[in-house]
């Protein structure tokens, strides 16, 4: 094919680019460039040999340009996330300690300790995730959504049953909280269906409807509805990315009422059976809005809560007089808790710490040209952003109170576990956005 | 007469950028482009387009695809975006600003398009 000179110059800018698996697409562009000069300068009346030659002069020094291509495709690591995620981590780790401090004797004790086990199964998972490749998950969506929808069969079967539901999984020493489990693997799956499925078709619409809907019933029928809700939520974001973005082809005006005029009617028919079919969640749906009138029954929580947050100072322990509810006070209510043991000021200090992960999220997502990693690192920061909102908002007692925990902060295992392990495939795809870009065109090419 | 390289660096994104509002192109013809209408002023290092292309490319101001040419080669090509053409009109104010202020100060006799000073 191309002469020796032409190959030493190619080698020597490639030398400098680190990630082989690009190279051929490198050196494709740079031939055809090197050839139509060597074209030109024959039509001028070179022969070959010194055509090559001073098409190479006119390319320039070889070093730059290797340089500059690697600077542009190399792994790109967002450190101010991972700032982040360690300190809100720490700040968790920080409030069961301070727990551990004020009731050595109970159960204080035993949250940090095991905490700290969940944040280095935690990294594990994290690192692993960073260090795919997150372009095989498309491929495996089906696997992925059998796998999610697999564990929450298996939990409603086989599942270690608390307070009648059944809700965690024993596998060897460990138990898993089958619900969190679930939820990346649907996640990851669904996506993949949005991908190949969405279009103006009808049949396509109804399979897209029928796949996103088992999942959120099993979990409403495990007793999880805000689960259920919070993936249905995130599903439909995630749609709705997807035909914004610039992958859908379609009238987009039309499918996002088409997805939405649906989704109205089936959610709104859905949660109001389920709400006025149930005496008890009208109870706790009425102690949210008056909790004076049954505080020792479902308003005793709102009560407590308030009380924490009515005596906490701007900094110290204050707000920790009384009883605290034992359990949520570590997981959902953790905020409140550490409101409440060291003050409003850490308080402030957390929130400003979620709300810059919440945008770091979406700035990140957002500069991820290549679509499917576009449309994951949306769907997992829309993920985490309604849980922080969501629990925020509880522990400052503008919604009712449902388990919904604070990502990275509360104390819980397969939270945990299984949400830095998303924010390491966050981080994965990320790092990959300057790879795999030169890469996906081939197949664009193809057509 | 030949432009001094780290003067050249600063103005080929704005160039590359109108090239490609003008219609799709590939590297090499973005080169003979420059350097036919600049009067042979522009003959930049050609190699060196190519980083500054691919990072366009990532940042989503230009986009790629791969087509076959009649000597059985494939060539990549560059469209501009959206993003891409607001990212110029910045690009084109900001060097307007900038050229006519260089003019200012260097003072009478030097045109600078579209305002002769």
């Amino acid at each position: 094919m191309l002469n020796q000179s032409v190959s030493e110059f190619i080698g020597d800018i490639l030398q400098h680019i680190k990630y082989k698996k690009i190279h051929p697409y490198v050196v494709k562009e740079l031939e055809d460039h090197i050839e139509s000069l060597r074209e030109d300068y024959e039509r001028e009346g070179l022969d070959k040999e010194a055509a090559y030659l001073k098409a190479i002069e006119q390319m320039g020094d070889a070093t730059p340009i290797g340089k500059g291509l690697h600077e542009m495709h190399k792994p790109k690591c967002e450190w101010s996330l991972i700032v982040l995620f360690t300190l809100l981590i720490s700040i968790g780790l920080l409030a069961l300690g301070v727990m551990k401090a004020h009731y050595p004797e109970g159960y204080g004790n035993y949250y940090l300790s095991k905490q700290l086990i969940f944040v280095i199964l935690g990294s594990l998972g994290f690192w692993g995730c960073y260090f795919s490749n997150y372009k095989k998950l498309e491929n495996n969506a089906i696997l992925f959504y059998l796998i999610g929808i697999g564990i929450m069969i298996y939990n409603l079967l086989f599942g270690v049953r608390v307070n009648g539901v059944n809700r965690y999984l024993r596998v060897l020493f460990f138990t898993f909280s089958a619900i969190r489990l679930s939820i990346p693997f649907l996640v990851i799956g669904y996506i993949g269906f949005i991908r190949k499925w969405t279009s103006p078709k009808l049949k396509n619409v109804l399979t897209l409807g029928v796949l996103g809907g088992i999942p959120i019933c099993l979990m409403m029928i495990v007793s999880s509805i805000k689960t259920g809700l919070l993936l249905g939520v995130v599903f439909t974001l995630s749609l709705t990315f997807h035909i914004i973005g610039k992958e859908y082809k379609g009238t987009k005006i039309k499918a996002l009422v088409t997805l939405y005029g649906t989704l109205g009617a089936v959610v709104g028919l859905t949660f109001f059976r389920m709400i006025y079919g149930i005496e008890y969640r009208i109870e706790r749906l009425r102690a949210f809005f008056n909790p004076e009138e049954d505080p020792l029954g479902y308003g005793y929580m709102y009560h407590v809560l308030k009380n924490i947050r009515e005596n906490a100072s701007v900094i110290g322990g204050e707000g920790l007089e009384g009883s605290l509810p034992a359990g949520e006070i570590t997981t959902d209510m953790i905020f409140t808790f550490i409101v409440g043991s060291m003050g409003w000021l850490m308080g402030i200090v957390l929130m400003s710490v979620i709300a810059l992960v919440i945008i770091r999220l979406f700035r990140a997502a957002m500069k991820i040209q290549e679509s499917y990693g576009r449309l994951l690192t949306l769907s997992i920061s829309t993920l985490f952003a309604l849980q922080f909102i969501f629990n925020i908002a509880m522990n400052l007692g503008y919604t009712p109170i449902v388990g919904v925990g604070l990502p990275l902060v509360s104390y819980g295992g397969t939270a945990l576990i299984v949400d830095m392990a998303l924010l390491g495939l966050f981080m994965n795809v990320y790092r990959r956005k300057d790879l795999v870009l030169i890469m996906s065109q081939t197949t664009i090419g193809d057509v | 007469m030949a432009i001094n390289k780290e003067l050249l660096k600063g103005t080929t994104t704005l160039l590359v950028l109108q090239l490609l509002k003008e219609g799709d192109k590939y590297g090499y013809e973005m080169t003979r482009e420059l350097e036919r209408r600049s009067d042979n002023v522009f003959t930049l290092k050609e190699g060196t387009l190519y980083p500054i292309l691919h990072n366009l490319e990532n940042n989503g101001m230009i986009e790629a695809y791969w087509e076959d040419t009649e000597l059985a080669r494939k060539r990549k090509y560059y469209r501009i975006t959206k993003k891409g053409l607001k990212l110029l009109d910045e690009k084109k104010l900001e060097w307007l600003a900038y050229s006519k202020g260089v003019g200012k100060i260097l003072g009478g006799g030097v045109c600078v398009e579209p305002i002769c000073i």
